[in-house]
């Protein structure tokens, strides 16, 4: 399984299949290898993440914080970055294209994105952020412009890849919900 | 590096290995501290057969998170609290001085930007108040003229976000109150 990005779209076609196949798996065979099947296939894809750059080491404290407690945790903290980041690229937008650009507010978005994305391991897109906060602090608003535009792009691509872990994450969960009941309720 | 999480019920014991240099997980060369006097600590312990580091800590320390981006907060809130720190989150500098006048936390992390005041001032007031935690000062984007602020404001270090495996590891053996080698 290869990430969204120029060598993805050739394989689009076969990734989409994967998750049509799912629903499948999951009703003609055993639960708890479909849980271990799909644990590893999360791996083989951060992996594949991890090697196109799109990912780093730090979004593998976000998969070690999950837990039998807290199976959610991925799901939740991924979903949360995911609307500031939308919140944040729109005021970027927002300011960037004024008359006048407020560099102080586009500096302190920046340098919220920047954060957020690190801790989950987002590197493309923190580095993008890190460009557009020196070219703000710069005040140089062709590089502001060009930077911003690297940042939208990094952006959407992370924002499919980690929207596909989402799935991952939530049908890893119903299928573990699934087993629970069926070993309460025999 | 891989994080080491111990199990919610180890033992706490005494890393045996010998100092380590301090390194702010940016990479940016040098020592961040802010010179105070000489930080003595154990090193953690690495078991030779993986590389993986563990920390084990002689108590259970606390920390006040203090950090305007709630992803960031609950993150490293996670895994402070696998490394056995019971930490608290606040999202700006006036909840924080709140909290600390009916707590003392063993660690302050403070982001450079807060909502209602930067870090360094936030830090020049807690210390204004008699805070004598270990107060670690962080960015997002590292810059020299941030760091000799916080410095300045009494900030013991200052490292770039998110803080590295070795960073917390460097930190947390220094709250166990170590040893000279």
């Amino acid at each position: 399984m290869v990430g969204v990005g120029e060598s993805w779209r050739a394989d689009k076609f076969h990734l989409l299949s994967a998750f049509w196949i799912l629903p499948f798996l999951l009703a003609f065979k055993n639960n708890s290898m479909v849980g271990i099947e799909l644990r590893q296939e999360e791996r083989n894809f951060v992996g594949s993440l991890k090697e196109q750059g799109i990912l780093d080491n730090n979004f593998d404290h976000v998969l070690d914080l999950r837990s039998t407690d807290n199976p959610r945790f991925v799901v939740e903290v991924i979903s949360m970055f995911l609307n500031d980041a939308d919140n944040c690229i729109a005021e970027l937008n927002r300011h960037l294209n004024q008359p006048v650009i407020n560099y102080a507010r586009v500096i302190n978005y920046a340098h919220q994105l920047k954060g957020s994305s690190s801790s989950i391991g987002g590197r493309q897109v923190n580095l993008a952020c890190r460009e557009l906060r020196y070219a703000s602090d710069n005040m140089d608003r062709d590089r502001c412009f060009e930077a911003f535009n690297k940042l939208k792009d990094e952006y959407q691509i992370l924002k499919s890849n980690i929207n596909m872990i989402i799935q991952i994450e939530r049908t890893i969960i119903a299928s573990e919900s699934r087993r629970r009941r069926r070993l309460l309720h025999p | 590096m891989k994080l080491i999480f111990p199990p919610r019920d180890f033992q706490l014991g005494q890393a045996m290995e010998p100092p380590i240099a301090s390194s702010n997980s940016s990479g940016h060369g040098g020592n961040s501290s802010s010179g105070r006097g000489p930080m003595h600590f154990g090193g953690p312990s690495q078991n030779p057969s993986n590389g993986y580091f563990s920390v084990v800590n002689r108590n259970r320390p606390t920390a006040l998170l203090l950090d305007g981006d709630r992803i960031y907060r609950m993150v490293q809130k996670g895994i402070l609290q696998h490394y056995g720190v019971d930490t608290q989150n606040v999202d700006n500098g006036t909840a924080a001085i709140n909290v600390l006048m009916g707590n003392s936390f063993n660690l302050i992390v403070i982001d450079i930007n807060l909502p209602d005041m930067d870090g360094p001032e936030i830090t020049r007031q807690m210390r204004a108040m008699g805070v004598g935690s270990k107060i670690v000062g962080t960015t997002s984007c590292w810059c020299e003229r941030d760091r000799q602020a916080f410095l300045n404001a009494g900030a013991d270090e200052f490292f770039e976000k998110p803080l590295s495996s070795e960073t917390l590891l460097i930190i947390l053996t220094e709250l166990d109150g170590g040893y000279e080698a």
